[in-house]
């Protein structure tokens, strides 16, 4: 038997071609490209913000559900509305902005929901995601994050518009007072007044609702 | 430990947004980018729309601005004496004849008449013409006017007959002239009437008779302003010996002033009379000439027949600088010791004027005098007389005394 070697074919492989970076858009371009009617200024809208929009949707109503793609549309329409109508006065960033429109438009799913919840309870029926990937190895830990963040949405909802609005954006989504009252369209000390005031009735409800407020480990 | 609804909050924020398949990404950008495009094009026609719109409240607006300084401001309607080459009157009623044509026009007729078109009323008729202002000029039979000016202002010209006219309220800065042979007179918010007097022959003067407002008169190189109510002649002006009395305006009533105020003066512009201001809401003027006719046109029926039946009045003078000046004379008189003099300066002041401003003046001064000439029966009588007619006078005391006193 003779051992044939065999040379080793080659082939010339291409190499992967590497994507071209998106370019990124700034917040004045995209402005101006809905102030000059350039042609795809809808998709560079939704591209530009569509991370955040969905982000602080999911976080303030917890999940997708089946309402998810009618708040995305809704949140981009005020977002354009705003622009078109040149309420956006620049004086945050339009992803800001953007995070502004969807909590609210979040809170108002969030009232509709409890509303809704009188007659048909679908937080049964929908899996929650995970709060944190600090406490997915804490089955117990998850689920009583789970309820208690849920008891939280229910409380928000509970909540006047803009007491709830401020505590979202300050505590859950990081803005600054400066930033919120700007967004808000009030004074810093007011933003502040409805954040404190929130917290302490938002407390007030927790412990009502029979939640109990220990520290959450980190 | 208890925690916060901050933490807990803080909790949600955290919260990590799980991947989504691809497929549904698409689906949900390609769904909201078409809804994103279809509101924007109609919040863009929504947007040209109401630009076009204001664009047109805009053009509406300007259009009307213009369209009311144009039919209102000062010279700047077209139909104006403003242009100057043409005014334009409209015939409201009755016949009108230009010039010496022979065309009659009839009413609700347009003319733009120039400086050489004369306006007749042909026969027995009449006519009304309305002028670019609004004023209303009614032409009594066999007038001939002519209609002009310049900028600002309007003039109506007459040469013969009478017109009479009816003007709305002018805007500020705007006039109307009413211009005869020797006189022209200005409106200025009033009811008045103009006449002319006389025959070519034996000689003409004009009159004015002013029973509302205020108007201006230039007459030769005079100009002055009459406040109602007076009356003016020109007679008397022309009349007048140098040194005279500027103008034979005099007041109506008695009781008030002679009004003869020359124009531009600040206290003739501040005495303006509240009916001057009533009458800016509408303003009739009457302006009436009555010339005397060549004899071939009496046998038409003019109003010279009647003119001339009519008296003259006498014009009026102001009799104010004789009075003081009579007066000044009894006193020096009796200062000087002609005590006869006086007194007869005395009566005769008391025959002349007796409804003087000066009368219990004159009639204190009397009966001291005659207390002074020793003729106490006499004083004691005018001193009672004086009580009797001002029995709160400034010298009843002493006319008390005088009255009570043994001859």
């Amino acid at each position: 038997m003779v051992a044939v070697r065999r040379t080793p074919e080659l082939r010339l492989v291409r190499a992967p071609v590497e994507p071209e970076p998106r370019k990124s858009i700034t917040d004045a371009e995209l402005i101006s490209a809905f102030e000059q009617g350039q042609p795809n200024r809808a998709g560079a809208l939704y591209d530009h913000l569509v991370g955040v929009v969905e982000a602080t949707l999911y976080r303030v109503l917890g999940r997708r559900g089946p309402d998810h793609d009618d708040l995305v549309q809704n949140t981009f329409e005020q977002i354009l509305i705003t622009l078109k109508k040149k309420r956006f006065a620049r004086a945050c960033s339009l992803k800001s902005w953007a995070a502004s429109i969807a909590t609210n438009i979040a809170l108002n799913a969030l009232r509709s929901r409890g509303t809704e919840r009188k007659f048909f309870d679908r937080t049964q029926h929908s899996a929650p995601e995970l709060p944190g990937t600090e406490a997915r190895h804490n089955p117990e830990r998850i689920t009583a994050v789970q309820r208690d963040v849920e008891e939280l949405r229910r409380q928000l909802a509970q909540l006047s518009s803009g007491q709830a609005h401020a505590l979202v954006l300050h505590d859950a989504l990081g803005y600054e007072l400066a930033e919120i009252a700007v967004m808000t369209g009030v004074s810093v000390a007011a933003a502040q007044s409805r954040l404190v005031r929130g917290r302490r009735k938002l407390k007030k409800r927790l412990i009502e609702a029979g939640i109990r407020l220990e520290k959450v480990p980190q | 430990m208890k925690a916060l609804p901050k933490e807990l909050l803080a909790e949600l924020g955290r919260t990590n947004l799980p991947p989504e398949v691809a497929e549904e990404q698409q689906r949900r950008r390609a769904r909201v980018v078409q809804r994103l495009e279809v509101l924007d094009a109609r919040l863009a026609t929504k947007s040209s729309r109401l630009r076009r719109f204001l664009a047109g409240a805009a053009a509406v607006a300007v259009a009307a601005g213009v369209a009311l300084a144009v039919g209102l401001g000062p010279g700047a309607r077209g139909d104006s004496v403003g242009e100057g080459d043409t005014v334009h009157v409209s015939v409201v009623d009755g016949k009108v004849q230009l010039g010496a044509t022979q065309n009659r026009i009839a009413p609700s007729r347009e003319l733009d008449l120039t400086d050489d078109d004369r306006v007749t009323t042909p026969g027995s008729s009449q006519a009304t013409l309305k002028l670019a202002n609004g004023a209303l000029v009614s032409l009594s039979p066999t007038t001939e006017v002519r209609f002009g000016g310049e900028n600002e202002r309007e003039a109506v010209e007459l040469y013969k007959g009478s017109v009479s006219l009816a003007v709305p309220k002018l805007l500020r800065g705007r006039l109307l002239e009413v211009s005869t042979f020797d006189t022209k007179v200005t409106v200025h918010g009033t009811r008045f009437s103009v006449a002319v007097k006389g025959t070519p022959e034996a000689g003409r003067w004009t009159e004015v008779q002013l029973t509302e407002g205020v108007i201006s008169i230039e007459s030769g190189a005079q100009e002055l302003r009459l406040n109602a109510p007076s009356r003016w002649s020109s007679r008397t002006t022309l009349d007048a010996p140098k040194g005279g009395p500027a103008s034979s305006a005099v007041a109506e009533d008695p009781a008030r002033p002679v009004r003869d105020e020359r124009a531009g003066t600040a206290s003739a512009r501040n005495r303006r009379p509240v009916e001057a201001r009533k009458a800016r809401v509408q303003r009739q003027v009457q302006v009436e000439e009555v010339a005397r006719p060549a004899p071939e046109t009496l046998s038409e029926g003019s109003n010279a027949a009647a003119a001339e039946a009519e008296p003259e009045p006498e014009p009026k003078h102001s009799t104010l600088a004789q009075q003081n000046s009579l007066f000044s004379r009894a006193r020096t008189e009796t200062q000087n010791g002609q005590l006869a003099q006086a007194l007869q300066s005395l009566d005769m002041f008391l025959a002349q004027y007796p409804n003087s401003p000066l009368r219990q003046n004159v009639v204190v001064e009397r009966f001291r005098l005659l207390t002074k000439m020793g003729r106490r029966a006499q004083a004691s009588q005018a001193a009672r007389r004086y009580l009797a007619i001002y029995p709160d006078g400034f010298a009843r005391d002493e006319a008390r005394a005088i009255a009570i006193s043994k001859p």
